[in-house]
């Protein structure tokens, strides 16, 4: 095991040195001078001016060795300063990432929760109506786009109905009900495919183990049903279900960047879509960068339970 | 027909994969979900094709005979939009837009992540892991982002958004190339090849793609949809489609601000997203089933 965490973690290593790197390369390729668009808010655009603005953020060095600075800063956790805000990345970071970790936790939680449960009902219930009306409707769900949802779900519960608040978002520590009201549309809207993408894994890995010799042998042994689903069943269906939570993170992050518009809430899509329409290209760096680190650090995760779960995988 | 009815006839080979192929499309339509599917795809595809016959108006001519933003009626099918351009008819020229961004980039996706994952499978050692770790980082990012940074990159317009969401999706067809590649070139003819002397390129792409190639179609088939998805979530975001281009996702989103009054505006493309999404899964799901079942809960 620790073999094969080490191997995980040099693998993880090599990957998110990749992967700033391509943030860095992609975010510099942007069209628009950072140093114009900057001096542009403030409008006093003399070429004195301009050469100390660039020495200021450092654009006069060749590429590699701002790549390495601005590695080197991140690190310290300095993203440098934001060109729209005139205050430091980091500090937009730090206000929009507790939004869309709430967010998207609240989404991963319902999606795996409900999910599993689902997709653990087709399986055994086969064939059955409620297994055929739950897969139905998990095929619907994944092809709903999710903004549409958020609209058909604001004009059912916003408009109709008015029982929740059509956009915004509370922190739950200053009003926690309002935050938990606010909070059920996106949470709801962003979960749909993730829930219905894990009912269908869940439902044809399980159905994959229950035809094993060995799940006949314990019904054979005249074990009780709950003992064989929940000690026999679900743990050997388990890998395929935690590469997919890995996978929804990854998934979940991406859409929450479209479900922050919809709800109108201060996240990091959101800060995503606002830095690429204001060419912050400093924000947009470290944004950018903050969610990579997120799915990186989910994917060694769920490398790791590989490993928890099933011993021939830690041996390779 | 005649040649038809003589090779049938004469060669018992032809007649062999001829049977085959009634065989699969017995197998493949006999399951009503996917003849469900089948059909609600090519009447979209037809709808995207004749869209200009089938239209009732221009859908960038607004009508200016009636106040804009008329509800349902038998003029006007689906209402107008604010501008007072028939709505039914920009969905059906939407059509155009998603299956033609679809169809591009999963064309993008499929020849740079194949051939990259040709290329990393077939030689291994550090060419595989140069290109694998690089696609293993590109896949960090989710599509969405991926897309949106590229977009910017490029500029909006269909050309870019198809290039944007092909270089989002490839990482998927590398990585399920590799993997095949990988175990098909330990394969026995692959080494007959090699000693009657064929050449790298031709075995990669004469012997090894054709054997490489039945999951990677399911996988195209199935993420028909997901590009229709990531262009309407693109084109909602305003990265993608640039108006007055017709697109359902800017449908949807201009509709919004309406949507207390005349929600259709908003819902009718949404529906239309949903059925032809539906519909590729179905037959991807289909296809999976019939071509290799057991790829069911892997793709």
């Amino acid at each position: 095991m620790t073999v094969y965490t080490l191997r995980k973690l040099i693998h993880t290593g090599i990957v998110l040195i990749i992967v700033s790197f391509l943030v860095f390369i992609a975010v510099r390729l942007l069209p628009g001078d950072p140093v114009l668009i900057y001096l542009n808010e403030t409008e006093n655009a003399t070429p004195e001016k301009i050469a100390q603005l660039r020495t200021e953020f450092g654009l006069d060095k060749p590429i590699p060795i701002q790549y390495l600075n601005w590695v080197i800063n991140a690190m310290q956790g300095d993203f440098g300063k934001s060109i729209y805000y005139d205050i430091s990345a980091i500090s937009l970071i730090a206000e929009a990432l507790p939004v869309t970790i709430y967010l998207c936790l609240s989404a991963l939680l319902i999606s795996a929760v409900a999910g599993i449960l689902a997709g653990l009902i087709c399986a055994i219930r086969r064939g059955t109506y409620l297994d055929n009306v739950l897969t139905v409707l998990a095929n619907l769900g994944v092809t709903i786009p999710k903004f549409w949802l958020g609209f058909l779900l604001i004009y059912l519960f916003g408009y109709q109905l008015g029982w929740l608040p059509i956009h915004g978002y509370t922190h739950p520590w200053d009003d926690f009900w309002m935050s938990v009201k606010q909070m059920i549309m996106p949470a709801l809207s962003l979960c749909c495919f993730a829930i219905s993408s894990t009912t269908r894994i869940t439902r044809s890995s399980i159905l994959e183990v229950v035809q094993q010799d060995y799940i006949r042998t314990a019904w054979a042994k005249g074990l009780a049903e709950r003992t064989i689903v929940f000690r026999h069943v679900l743990r050997n269906g388990l890998i395929t279900i935690v590469t997919l939570l890995g996978v929804n993170v990854r998934f979940l992050l991406g859409q929450c960047v479209v479900i922050e518009i919809v709800f109108n809430m201060p996240g990091l899509g959101r800060l995503l879509v606002e830095s690429i329409f204001r060419q912050d290209y400093i924000a947009l760096q470290g944004a950018s960068l903050v969610v990579g680190l997120f799915i990186v650090l989910s994917n060694f995760i769920v490398d790791i339970s590989y490993g928890w779960i099933d011993p021939r995988i830690r041996q390779e | 027909m005649s040649e038809v009815m003589s090779t049938t006839e004469d060669s018992p080979e032809e007649s062999a994969t001829f049977g085959k192929t009634v065989l699969f499309l017995k197998v493949f339509f006999g399951r009503k979900v996917v003849l469900f599917g089948a059909i609600v795809a090519f009447c979209i595809v037809l709808a995207a094709i004749f869209a200009p016959l089938l239209a009732p108006y221009n859908p960038y001519n607004p009508d200016y005979s009636l106040p804009p933003l008329q509800h349902p009626s038998s003029a006007h099918l689906l209402g107008t939009d604010a501008l007072g351009r028939d709505t039914f008819s920009r969905i059906l020229y939407g059509a155009r837009t998603s299956l033609l961004v679809s169809i591009g980039a999963i064309t993008v996706a499929s020849v740079i992540g194949m051939t990259l994952g040709m290329v990393a499978g077939y030689f291994g050692g550090p060419v595989q892991a140069v290109i694998m770790r690089f696609f293993d980082a590109i896949m960090v990012f989710p599509m969405i982002v991926l897309a949106m940074c590229i977009a910017a990159l490029l500029g909006g317009g269909l050309k870019n958004v198809v290039i944007a969401i092909g270089i989002g999706m490839s990482a998927v067809y590398a990585r399920m190339m590799c993997a095949q590649v990988l175990s098909i070139k330990e394969s026995e003819y692959v080494t007959a090849c090699r000693v009657i002397g064929a050449g790298n390129l031709r075995i990669m792409f004469r012997h090894i793609l054709p054997n490489a190639f039945p999951p990677l179609i399911v996988l195209m088939t199935i993420q028909m949809g997901s590009a229709i998805l990531a262009e309407a979530g693109l084109s909602f975001l305003g990265i993608g489609i640039e108006p007055p281009e017709a697109a359902w996702g800017n449908m949807v989103k201009d509709g919004y601000q309406y949507l207390q009054t005349n929600p259709l505006l908003s819902f009718a493309p949404g529906i239309a997203i949903m059925l032809v999404v539906l519909a590729f899964n179905m037959i991807g799901d289909g296809l999976r089933d019939t071509l290799d079942p057991r790829l069911r809960g892997k793709i």
